[in-house]
Parts: C-alpha cells; structure tokens; sequence
C-alpha cells in the first residue's frame, strides 16, 4: 500500500514535471512576442537614432576629408559624439538577448523600425533592393 | 509536502512576474536611450563623461575665471549707481535697471521690451501702458568679458578685425565694443527717449550729433547729481564740470562687466574638477555636443560663436520691421542674406532668461529647443493669416539651411534642458 503510494507520487510529480515542460516550451514563443511587443517602440527608435547618427559621422567624416577646417572638425568630432547612440542601441539588443530573443526575432524588430515609416511598395523595395 | 509545494510555487510565481517586469517594462532613461527617467542619479558612466568633457573642451569651453576683465572697483561702483539711475533716460523716468532685473536673470521676464512710460516690473510693466519696443531684452551675462564683442539680437556693435563697427561709422566713441553698446540705449526713441513731435522734429535726425548732444545733456546731469557726479568725477581724477558721456558709459560698462561676469557652474566644476552631473544632464551634455548639434552655433566659451543663425520660432509682436516682421540682422547690413538671421544667444544662465527668442514667443526652455529642429509643432498655421504664414515660409527656408540637429524625442529635450540648467550660477 505505501509502496503504491509512493508510486503514485512519483508518476503524479514526473507527469507535472512533463506537464510543466510542455507548457514551457509551448510559452516560449508567447513570452518571446510579449518581449518583443513591450519593447518595439524603444527599440525601433534606437535603430532609427543610430542609423542617423552613423549617416552623420559618415557625411562629416567626408566634409572634414575634403573641407579640412576648425568647423569641419569640430562637426566629425560632434558626429562621434553622436555615435555612442548606438552604444546605446548595442546595449539595448544586448538585454533583449538576454531575455530570451533570437537574432531571429531582432531582425524581424529591426525590420518593422524600418518599416514603420515606408509609405508605400517603393519605399519597401528602395530598402531592401540589391544594389549593382 | 503540500506546504513546500505551495511556497515553491509562490516563490517561482514572483520570480516570474519580476522577469516579466524587467524584460517587458520600458527602458528607465539610462544614459541617454529612450525612455523616461523617474529619479535623476549621478552619472557614471565614464566613456561618456570622458567625452563629454573632452567635447566641451574641444568646443572652447575655458573656466569662468579666464573670461573675466579686470575693472576698477571705484569705477563699477559709481556704475551701479548709473545702472539704477533714471538720469540715463532724457525725461528722467526710465534707468538701465528698468528692464534688467536680478528676478529676470539680468532680463524683464517679458516677450518684448517695454521702454519709456513703462512702470513696475513683469506682468505689470507689461500692462502699464509703456511704449512698447519689438524686441525681446537681451540678459547681461558676460558682456564685455574677453571676447564677447558682438552686441545685440543684430549685431549692430560688433569688433571687426580690431576696429568697432557700428552706427556710429568713424565716429564710434570708444574702440571698446562693450562701451560703444552702452552708449545706444540712452538715445533710442521709445527705449529710453520718449517719442514726441518735439523729439522727432529736433533729434530724430539720424545723425551721431543729435546723439552727442542728447548724451552730452545727460553727462551734464550726472555730474550734477549730488550722489553720483562726485564719485564719477573721483573715479577718473576729473573736475565734475569735465566729466562727459564718456566716463559715463565706461563705468556703466565696467559695472556691468563686473557684476554679470560669468561666475563658476556645475558644468564647469564637472569640466575642470571632476564635479558630479546627474544621469540625466549627462546625457543631455551628450546630445548637446554630439547629435543635437548644438555646439555647431553655441560653442565658445559663451556657447555661442557670435556669429548670425536662423531659426524659426514664432513671432510674437508687432516686430522690428513691422507687421509681425523682423528680418534680424538685415535690419544692420542691408544684405539680403542676412535676413531673419540673429546672434546666437550664450547660455550662461538661460534657465532663468525666459522668455526665449528675439521676440520672446517661446516660454519654456524645452519649446525653444524644440523651435530648432520642429518649429511647426509650436504653431498654429490654420490660425494664423495667408501672411503669417508666408512670413513663416520665409524663415523656414533660412532656418533650413542651418546645421539642424537630429529629430529628438521629448525625453531627449528635456535632457538637453536638464544639462542647460547646470550652466546657471
């Protein structure tokens, strides 16, 4: 009799146990969209905020190569002030991996910042078209 | 059994609602991500406070103690004087301190200046039925500190290569920029000379003579003036009857260079001695010196670099070319090119000069910064009339051509205004 017992607890907690796992691995992706979700706004803006600032550093650093200048200097060195935005933006993706998003889920995050503000087919096309 | 099921449970529970809290919930600010900050702790993250500090000085940012010019004290203390006397004005109603108040940041706390016939301070002064002049009034901090030599929303008493240019032409009455200003006020109609059909028919003349001989009227009443003509006179080893506008105007300026020097702030002690800033001043420094762009107009060692920008805030008032116009330093060359366009104002101390603008129509520090980069948030333009709007146009496009900063969230202002508020002393 104490020996069913014990059996019958240890089928009870093994069927929890798998019970649990089963509901663990079908939450998984209901936790990763609840993560995305929550976080898109924030994220999206610092994909945009770094994209900027790194076309910034790009169009200064050229201005300073061809204007060489007090000013033109002055603008490069504002523009790599700007990039730790993206420092920002790193750290960000850092803490969404470490909550359990994929690079998978990140590209399709990255992919709606960019997509938020295409108005049409051609602005879809103009980001995501192959360049010869 | 039951009971350590239970608490295991409630344990797991809580760790999980925490993880969901955390990984789910919005960003608290940081260091100058996205989000909104609830407390302000000190900022640690040394990369950033490296460059910030490293950008500042880059920018010519020095310690307030190297843009001081030393004056004499007998001198600014007979000035103190000039500055709250009424004698400066022709009808004797009106001084210098009039309209710049400790309570205004140097300033009147007013969109447009209120001049002669004007009374009280503030709202008061606003409806006490003085003349109203179109221009917002310009706070003194630093003027006539080593190298601040463009005075004025125009521009209109500037060094050039070491020779003032002015009004005045060849006949400026000093080689010191800073007392060729002072002597401006005292002969502008409805400033601080009431505007009357004697006025306009015997000195509204245009011409440095009229001004020499309303000034020299007032030389002559300063020197008469039984608490300040002996001092002035003592002050530069004078007789009182030799005392001129001259001496007037030099210890006017050294008051004022004395007692609105540029003082020590948070962000200099941060700077140059390793002070604290908050986590959010910090980050505004940043965006301040990196993608707002700021430092490209207001960097110096005054925060601006005395040179003509546009931007496009409202006009509020009848304007100095009329009609809800002010075509800014135009007004002072004739060039096309430098219509709408004003001096970049310092920033010592702009935290307590509002209102913002040449016309004073932005009333918080956080629209002006706003005005920079998303000046049609702060307008109405189905309000406004077909030619409000096209004045707006017009200083549009000059504005355009600026070096605009990045589009910043609203956190990302009131972080910029946060790190303006450590340049207060």
């Amino acid at each position: 009799m104490r020996f069913a017992y014990l059996r019958n607890r240890f089928v009870t907690h093994a069927a929890a146990l798998i019970a649990g796992a089963v509901i663990a691995w079908l939450a998984l992706p209901v936790w990763r969209e609840a993560v995305m979700r929550w976080n898109q706004r924030d994220y999206g803006l610092l994909v945009e905020q770094c994209d900027g600032a790194m076309r910034d550093h790009y169009q200064a650093k050229m201005r300073a190569a061809d204007e060489p200048s007090r000013d033109t200097g002055l603008a490069l060195q504002a523009g790599e002030v700007g990039l730790i935005v993206c420092q920002d933006y790193d750290l960000y993706q850092k803490r969404l991996v470490q909550w359990g998003l994929r690079e998978d889920e990140l590209a399709q995050m990255r992919l709606k910042a960019i997509e938020a503000r295409a108005g049409d087919l051609d602005e879809v096309v103009g980001t995501h078209e192959i360049r010869f | 059994m039951r009971y350590a099921s239970n608490l295991a449970l409630a344990v797991s529970s809580a760790l999980f609602a925490v993880a969901a809290l955390v990984a789910c919930g919005r960003n608290d600010g940081g260091d100058g991500s996205a989000g909104a900050a609830f407390t302000d702790p000190p900022a640690t993250d040394a990369m950033r406070l490296g460059a910030l500090r490293k950008a500042a000085l880059a920018n010519g940012f020095v310690r307030s103690g190297e843009l001081a010019v030393p004056v004499v004290s007998a001198r600014h203390d007979v000035g103190r004087l000039i500055f709250a006397s009424p004698i400066m004005s022709l009808n004797g109603r009106i001084s210098c301190q009039d309209c710049h108040l400790d309570q205004f940041g140097s300033a009147d706390g007013l969109p447009n200046a209120i001049g002669v016939g004007g009374e009280g301070a503030g709202a008061a002064r606003l409806h006490s039925g003085g003349r109203i002049l179109p221009r917002n009034v310009l706070p003194f901090w630093g003027r006539g500190s080593r190298g601040f030599d463009t005075f004025f929303w125009d521009g209109r008493v500037q060094l050039v290569d070491g020779h003032v240019v002015s009004q005045f032409g060849v006949h400026a009455p000093s080689t010191d920029p800073m007392i060729v200003a002072a002597h401006l006020p005292s002969v502008e109609v409805r400033e601080m000379v009431t505007d009357t059909p004697q006025i306009r028919e015997g000195l509204m003349s245009e011409d440095v003579g009229a001004a020499a001989s309303i000034q020299s009227t007032l030389a002559s009443r300063f020197a008469a003036d039984p608490a300040i003509g002996p001092k002035l006179a003592a002050a530069y080893g004078l007789p009182r009857d030799r005392v001129s506008f001259r001496e007037v105007t030099d210890a006017l300026a050294s008051f004022i260079r004395f007692n609105f020097r540029i003082r020590p702030t948070r962000f200099e002690r941060f700077v140059h001695d390793g002070g604290p800033l908050s986590r959010r001043e910090m980050a505004g420094g940043v965006l301040f010196y990196g993608r707002g762009r700021c430092a490209a107009c207001h960097g110096g060692p005054y925060f601006s670099d005395m040179k003509f920008h546009s931007v496009a805030f409202p006009q509020a008032g009848f304007g100095k070319n009329g009609f809800g116009v002010d075509e800014g330093r135009y007004n002072t060359t004739l060039n096309p090119k430098d219509r709408f366009l004003f001096r970049t104002p310092p920033l010592y101390n702009v935290a307590k000069t509002a209102p913002y603008s040449h016309s004073g129509s932005v009333v918080r520090l956080e629209d002006a910064i706003v005005a920079h980069f998303d000046p049609l948030r702060l307008v109405d333009t189905r309000e406004m009339t077909v030619r409000e709007r096209s004045d707006l146009y017009a200083r549009l496009g000059t504005a355009s051509r600026e070096t605009l900063p990045s589009a910043l969230t609203d956190e990302e202002v009131r972080q910029l205004a946060a790190f303006l508020r450590t340049l207060s002393f």
